[in-house]
């Protein structure tokens, strides 16, 4: 089951369930109209569409998402999703490497963009990479237990306004 | 070949391609959930257009957002124009920005330099 709760006063969306592609539209819709109007930043939006189009395609298919503003008024996106042994030591030496870029990630992207592999082959590492240079902060990731019992990757990243900075 | 095109949605540009020769448009934004099919008719139009005799494009390219999948398809676009204008195709891209946006202008310029075609960079 999808359950949605937001607030708006400080903002908060919290999803849980599975992010379908309507209620991905929806989301996005939401952000960008608020970074048009100034309330977030427009890279808020943008490190959302990373993320989000990264579950869809390499994640459970549930899990929950939440996006808020800090009380400094810092805007973070936090992900849980079930993951096995395997895919997060991978997505752990991933996650290192991307946060070691820093300055030169612009350049990586690009590099990786260009790399003659398949498209699909890319998009994980290039869709990182990206909410990495966007948010302009380390992404931060470590492993929790649901309920059941499972492990759950915890990833979140803290998304920077430039425009307040 | 075939004329192709795709309407415009909040995730996906308008796409204009011509029947041969002509004027192409891609606009709007591009954030499709799988990129890399949603770019399949449009490579598949490409393809098509490179076999034809007399060549000529005109590629207007107007888009205010796209994601890295996209970026990535956008990039191999850019280097199957590259193949077509080897091959004799008379190919103009002219590269749509938001005065102000130094990122999609910036973006633009890449594109140019990493598929080796030139591009008219048009503000707006």
């Amino acid at each position: 089951m999808t359950v949605r709760d937001t607030c708006d006063h400080p903002f908060t969306l919290r999803h849980d369930g599975n992010l379908d592609e309507s209620r991905f539209q929806q989301y996005a819709a939401e952000l960008r109209a608020k970074a048009a109007e100034g309330s977030c930043p427009e890279s808020l939006f943008k490190v959302f569409v990373e993320l989000g189009r990264n579950l869809q395609a390499h994640g459970t298919g549930t899990g929950l998402l939440e996006i808020r503003q800090e009380p400094s008024g810092e805007w973070c996106i936090c992900t849980r999703n079930a993951i096995c042994r395997e895919a997060w030591d991978a997505m752990e030496r991933r996650i290192q490497i991307i946060n070691a870029y820093a300055d030169t990630l612009p350049q990586k992207i690009r590099a990786l963009r260009k790399a003659e592999v398949p498209a699909g082959a890319t998009s994980a590492g290039l869709g990182l990479m990206e909410v990495r240079r966007l948010s302009g902060s380390p992404i931060r990731i470590s492993k929790d237990v649901d309920l059941k019992g499972n492990s759950v990757l915890v990833m979140e990243v803290t998304v920077i306004d430039k425009a307040r900075e | 070949m075939n004329e192709l095109r795709l309407p415009a949605s909040q995730v996906t540009p308008r796409v204009e391609l011509p029947a041969g020769s002509g004027v192409a448009w891609i606009e709007g934004a591009c954030y499709p959930e799988n990129a890399f099919s949603y770019f399949e008719s449009i490579f598949h139009w490409m393809n098509d257009f490179r076999q034809q005799d007399a060549r000529k494009l005109e590629l207007n390219v107007k888009l205010d957002y796209f994601n890295t999948s996209s970026s990535k398809c956008l990039l191999d676009l850019f280097q199957l124009l590259h193949e077509a204008s080897r091959e004799g195709a008379e190919i103009n891209v002219r590269w749509h920005y938001l005065e102000g946006d130094p990122d999609i202008r910036d973006a633009g310029a890449e594109f140019a330099e990493d598929a080796g075609i030139p591009f008219d960079l048009v503000p707006y």
